[in-house]
């Protein structure tokens, strides 16, 4: 016997002949029925889903203002920088300074 | 508040689902009108019992009714509705895959001649008869869930891969792989009935 060409006559006669697509009598009020005597429960992670779908535009507004502000900011700063009398390694000296012991001090104690 | 307004004929699917989501449910009656037909035609594939094929058109509508406000209306309804569709029928197969009978070897009489005439003459065996429809169903029955579905969406209702995809949520190489896996099962089912029978 030919498998392939029995699947394929079987498929074939699936084709032909489609399931009945009769409705039961009242089956819309029925459903509505249904529906009525039980409430609509949320699903918990579709809530909590959209939840942080919403929040997501606040989130990406605030996003963009801050690296708005930091960028205006860092502006200032570099600007701040290339003025005369201030530089990169006079900021490490004054950050760097309660630290750094003075030659000879430990020697001293 | 539950209203139930008197006129909902001529209304689209959009308008329908917009008055049910303010919390008209009598809107949801057309709807549900408008698309059980489809709904059971595609139950009636997934199960055999008149009784299981309500419960799965009563869950789809169920399903439907919480999910309601997630359609986007960015596509039509219908595509929407029969992708749940889809997934309901297919937690129904794996739901009750453990209670599935081994039916291929107590075959009617009329099967038996069927099998008979196209080991004869394949030709001389009527696709339309009844006991073509009936093996076939046998047959359907013998496969995993995901076999099942693939070769009932690919071969029967003659949907493509994209298609599939679209529907169940899997990716293009996995409903291929499925596909194929399927074919060998189908396969593997006639090898036993041919064997029981003629060998």
């Amino acid at each position: 016997m030919n498998l392939e060409q029995l699947h394929k006559k079987l498929i074939g006669a699936a084709r032909l002949q489609p399931p009945d697509t009769g409705v039961p009598y009242a089956f819309e009020q029925r459903i509505l029925a249904r529906l009525r005597r039980s409430p609509v429960v949320a699903d918990p992670w579709f809530e909590w889903a959209r939840s942080l779908w919403r929040a997501s535009v606040p989130c990406i507004a605030v996003l963009v203002l801050m690296a708005g502000w930091s960028w205006h900011s860092g502006g200032l700063g570099s600007s701040l920088s290339h003025e005369p009398g201030f530089s990169a390694e006079d900021l490490e000296l004054a950050v760097l300074d309660a630290v750094d012991t003075p030659e000879g001090a430990e020697e001293d104690l | 508040m539950i209203t139930i307004p008197s006129v909902t004929e001529g209304k689209t699917d959009a308008e329908l689902i917009a008055e049910v989501l303010k919390g008209d449910l009598g809107s949801f009656e057309p709807i549900v009108a408008r698309y059980s037909p489809r709904l059971f035609g595609t139950a009636r594939r997934y199960a055999r019992r008149e009784s299981e094929v309500e419960d799965i058109v009563q869950e789809i509508w169920s399903k439907v009714f919480q999910k309601l406000s997630t359609w986007r209306g960015d596509a039509p309804f219908e595509h929407w509705l029969m992708r749940l569709a889809v997934h309901t029928c297919y937690d129904f197969l794996r739901q009750h895959k453990r209670n599935r009978e081994d039916t291929l070897t107590d075959l009617t009489r009329e099967e038996e001649d069927w099998l008979e005439r196209f080991a004869a003459d394949p030709g001389q065996a009527p696709e339309d008869a009844d006991a073509a429809r009936l093996l076939v169903a046998r047959l359907l029955e013998q496969l995993s869930p995901a076999s099942r579905l693939v070769i009932t969406l690919l071969e029967i209702e003659d949907r493509s891969v994209k298609e599939i995809a679209a529907i169940t949520g899997w990716s293009v190489p996995l409903v291929k792989v499925r596909a194929f896996r399927a074919r060998a099962e189908m396969q593997k089912c006639l090898r036993r009935v041919a064997q029981e029978k003629y060998l």
